[in-house]
């Protein structure tokens, strides 16, 4: 079935004829506008289960994109599996009418570079709608460990021990990426560490350090269990002017092009995407619809509230800077390889 | 004929023993080491229940009824899955409470009506609309229906 | 500990008719989801949080944790009346619950159920109080090494749970860590046995699993004229008040076997990272263990019952403190609350002593009271819950067969499940059929990820040395205690049957 809607999707293309720059495909030339979606119900796929971050966002941009899309009913739908990989393969394939779209983990986009298994997207492809916040990778120490600075880390003989989630997980990798850019620094990466568990064992003083999103950790900062040693993004600057941050200290070329890898991944987070060649009138109606929700000052005061904070960014600006994150050269992608298969 | 219990036996020997000869032809080091410690035991261990089972005499035999209803029973669950499938939860679940009822309960008009309602009732009303959850809805009702 | 906060908060909570008016709806709302297999209370308080928004911090996480308190008492229902467990950890209910069932004993099966939930829920609520200061060095002294033994300990009790079949059982317990295994591999992060199906990357699930090995063998044999209950005896329909009150008096007649399941569910629920559904098998398999009757286990005996369920509901009592205290939630359930605190407003962490005790002490209340709430709105229901076991199998098995497929494909989310599902079904039938015992294959399941996940940190973190720290020798002492244990009853059990040379 899925099959179908994909040769479905590919049909379109070519009927459709040459793609312009946006990468979205001239439809059929329907003269939407916002009441193409009333009456309409949009399915808002959201790639992991109920609970969590991806969720608590989804569901809450969901309801505000339904408030500005006068008719319109969006309905929530989780389809967890394989580290987002399933939901946004349903994504992927689902038909490019406007009423399919939905959340995953930007991470994705190391799946797509190293050609991993079950990706069964292209996400320079996807029709962007929208971003919500930004993800600053950070490198969080533990307060318990000998290392008080990075330069202290830098400067250790021994091999220093980060927890990271799954093999091959974003964050997995966002870790390896670290090591290979500082040749000095010696990461010992220990992987298998899901939620929590990575914090538990820096407080256990098994490890010492291990690199996420700024905002799961601020709870641990603020009970005063870790401190954030390092940022990979300049937008970090001023939320933390005292941190210092990742590309300062890049000796190389090629260390500097994958930390713009992660300076991507720091920009691009809680992104809603549809599927590939959703007609362009449609998708600006949606792209319009996910703006007004994010800047919805319910939305920022609800999300306040609940600690979850927001950056909103078009569609336009995702689709240009997920095009630009998928454009590296082949040295490059050689070294995400290299860096994934080590430890 | 064989019976189910030697059936059974052989199978846990065949389950073993593909898992670990996958183990050991297709996985790396790191991945192999615990299968491969659980697998060998279960290899060897399943081939003694399979011996001990090839050697008892015949013990009681199931009756040909049983056996006819169970057999008859494992083609309804598969038809359960098979309808669901196909038709989704909301239109699979009553129409094969429906069929069950009527051809195998033989139950009377009304109360194959009754179940086929109560099902598609809860299902849709406490599930779908009631706390939002998506149920899979099959093959062939999303061709016709758009959501 | 300050007396008068402890109880001042007991005493607003119980008359503060607000705070009762919520507990009055988280209670049903939770046992509801946790009684429909592939829900769970997960989905429930996820529901729920959209309503909790600029609630009081404290009425909202009462409202939220009564809910969650819950959801295993809910579980049990459809275990005992049916033999459909609603997860892993309600299985183990199942193996002597739903024969007491069978035996036309559902009543008092039911009762014990509530009664042991209850006291469960209530003694992990006060260990909870007790502990409140020696906190820190608990929770920190368990590490994956500890993790993974205690895995191992819980999977000696196949073992034990094999009754007469050994081989067999070690057979199915070795099945069952293989399907454990199935998913990613935590070395290496590549696929194993998913024969390209992206769906099985995340294992096999636990509730498709269990629901295979039980309910759809239960339905298959039901169906085949293998017979159940006397249902000629229509007197039968409902319970009576009596025979659930006798369940409720048996968990404390066993009040050794109570406490001891409670403190042991309480300690697990603690340990995060251990995952809560090893707690009620260790404690079926030490309440097995522990009895002087061993053969009666499997066959209906109530102690069997009143273990599991103590430890379902004392696990969330412990599985709260790491979650208030460090911020690091206990289980999957307390990553969902933990979310919802911090978006009432509530800062877990070590500051929480000193600036929210009430808080705590109220959460703590609020754990213990919506699990006797709990048991006196369940009681209100059993005879009609009885009713429900006594349906004519006709009619019930279609219902169950949609049930069991519907909370296998939730559980995931996946299709796919329904046709994984199907083949283990009949391979649970076969089970069932020619006697090849089945807790054992549950126990693997759930424990196989575990031990197996702890195992690959505690090498990375420590190598091979990993055991010679003090708590895990302790580990390893009682694993071989048990071997030990079990070795010794075997023997003197063969040398008393006379004939056995």
């Amino acid at each position: 079935m899925l099959k179908r809607m994909l040769a479905v999707a590919v049909g379109v293309l070519f009927l459709a004829g040459c793609q312009d720059n946006s990468g979205v495909a001239g439809g059929a030339g329907s003269a939407a506008d916002e009441n193409y979606f009333s009456g309409r119900t949009i399915t808002y796929i959201i790639a992991t289960d109920p609970g969590g971050g991806y969720d608590a966002y989804g569901r809450m941009i969901a309801r505000y994109m339904q408030e500005h899309l006068p008719g319109a009913r969006i309905i929530i739908r989780n389809v967890p599996g394989a580290g987002h990989i399933v939901g946004a393969n349903t994504i992927y394939a689902s038909r490019p009418d406007g009423l399919t779209i939905g959340m995953f983990n930007t991470g994705l986009i190391y799946n797509q570079l190293l050609g991993l298994d079950g990706v069964q997207f292209d996400l320079t492809r996807m029709s962007w709608v929208g971003k919500a916040s930004n993800e600053i990778r950070v490198m969080l120490v533990a307060t318990n460990s000998p290392y008080k600075s990075f330069e202290d880390m830098l400067a250790a003989d021994e091999p220093v021990k980060f927890a990271a989630s799954g093999v091959g997980s974003a964050a997995y990798l966002d870790t390896r990426i670290l090591d290979t850019v500082y040749p000095e620094f010696d990461i010992e990466t220990i992987s298998g560490f899901a939620g929590a568990e990575g914090e538990l064992s820096m407080m256990r003083g098994e490890l010492v350090a291990q690199v996420g999103i700024d905002s799961s950790y601020h709870q641990f900062v603020a009970n005063g269990n870790g401190y954030f040693a390092l940022t990979m993004s300049q937008l970090a600057a001023e939320l933390y002017p005292d941190v210092p941050v990742a590309q300062d200290y890049a000796t190389t070329e090629d260390g500097r092009e994958l930390l713009s890898i992660l300076e991507a991944l720091s920009d691009l987070g809680r992104l809603t995407a549809g599927p590939p060649d959703i007609p362009t009138d449609i998708l600006a109606v949606l792209r319009e619809a996910h703006s007004n929700a994010l800047n919805d000052p319910d939305l920022l005061a609800e999300a306040m509230q609940i600690h979850v904070p927001i950056t909103e960014g078009s569609g336009e600006y995702v689709e240009q800077r997920i095009i630009e994150a998928l454009d590296q050269p082949p040295e490059i992608i050689s070294l995400l390889e290299q860096a994934a298969t080590s430890h | 004929m064989l019976e189910g219990r030697i059936i059974t036996a052989g199978l846990m020997l065949a389950i073993f023993t593909t898992a670990v000869t996958i183990a050991l032809l297709y996985f790396p080091a790191g991945a192999r080491m615990l299968p491969l410690v659980i697998g060998i035991p279960g290899v060897i261990l399943s081939a003694i229940q399979l011996v001990s089972e090839l050697r008892k005499s015949d013990s009681e035999q199931a009756s040909p009824e049983v056996r006819a209803g169970e057999i008859r029973m494992i083609a309804w669950f598969a038809s359960f899955a098979c309808v669901i499938i196909f038709l989704g939860f909301t239109y699979g679940s009553p129409v094969m409470i429906a069929a069950y009822l009527s051809i195998r309960a033989k139950e009377k008009w009304y109360t194959v009506l009754i179940g086929a309602a109560l099902v598609w009732v809860i299902l849709e009303y406490v599930f779908t609309q009631g706390i939002g959850i998506v149920l899979y809805e099959g093959i062939i009702p999303p061709m016709f229906i758009v959501y | 500990m300050n007396i008068d906060i402890a109880f001042g908060t007991l005493f607003t909570l119980l008359t503060d008719p607000y705070l009762i008016f919520l507990m009055l709806i988280a209670v049903p709302l939770g046992a509801f989801f946790g009684a429909m297999p592939g829900l769970g209370g997960k989905l429930g308080v996820v529901l729920l949080i959209p309503f909790v928004f600029g609630m009081e911090p404290i009425a909202g996480a009462v409202l939220l944790l009564s809910m969650h308190a819950v959801v295993h008492t809910g579980g049990s229902i459809p275990s005992i009346l049916f033999g459909i467990p609603g997860d892993g950890t309600s299985t183990a209910v199942v193996l002597d619950g739903y024969e007491m069932t069978r035996n036309g004993e559902g009543g008092r099966a039911l009762g014990a159920s509530f009664g042991a939930s209850g006291i469960g829920g209530v003694l992990g609520a006060v260990f909870l109080g007790l502990l409140l200061p020696v906190l820190r060095p608990i929770v920190l002294a368990f590490s994956p090494a500890e993790f993974f033994l205690l895995a191992i300990l819980g999977i000696t009790f196949i073992a034990t749970l094999s009754g007469k079949n050994v081989v067999k059982g070690l057979v199915l317990g070795l099945l069952g860590l293989m399907v454990a295994f199935v998913g990613l591999d935590p070395s290496t992060g590549g696929p194993r046995y998913t024969f390209g199906h992206l769906f099985l990357w995340d294992g096999i699930d636990i509730i498709t699993a269990v629901l295979a090995m039980y309910a759809i063998p239960e339905m298959i044999a039901l169906g085949s004229g293998q017979g159940v209950v006397d249902y000629s005896d229509s007197a039968n329909k409902k319970y009576k008040i009596s025979e659930v009150w006798d369940g409720i008096i048996d968990v404390f007649r066993h009040w050794g076997l109570s406490l001891r399941t409670s403190l042991v569910g309480a300690v697990i629920g603690l340990i995060p990272g251990l995952g809560g559904d090893a707690a009620s098998w260790i404690c079926y398999g030490h309440a097995v263990q522990s009895s002087k009757t061993p053969e009666r286990f499997g066959k209906g005996a109530v102690e069997g019952v009143i273990a599991p369920e103590t430890a379902n509901n004392s696990k969330e009592g412990g599985a709260l403190l790491p979650t208030l205290f460090f911020a690091v939630p206990g289980s999957s359930g307390m990553a969902l609350l933990l979310g919802a605190f911090l978006m009432l407003g509530i800062q877990p962490g070590p500051t929480i002593v000193t600036e929210n005790i009430d808080l705590v002490w109220m959460l703590i209340w609020a754990l213990a009271v919506s699990n006797v709430l709990c048991v006196v709105i369940l009681l209100g229901l059993t005879p009609w819950l009885g009713s429900l076991a006594n349906v004519r199998p006709p009619l019930l098995i279609p219902f169950v067969l949609v049930f069991a497929l519907l909370g296998s494909y939730l559980s995931s989310a996946a299709w796919e499940n329904l046709i994984l599902i199907f083949f283990l079904g009949c391979l649970g039938y076969m089970c069932r059929r020619h006697s090849w015992p089945r807790p054992p294959f549950v126990i693997g399941v759930v424990l196989g990820p575990v031990a197996e996940d702890s195992l690959h940190k505690a090498l990375a973190l420590w190598g091979p040395s990993f055991f010679l720290r003090p708590i895990s020798l302790i580990l390893i002492a009682m694993i071989i205690g048990s071997i030990a244990f079990y070795i010794w009853r075997t023997r003197r059990e063969s040398v008393e049957v006379p004939g056995n040379a």
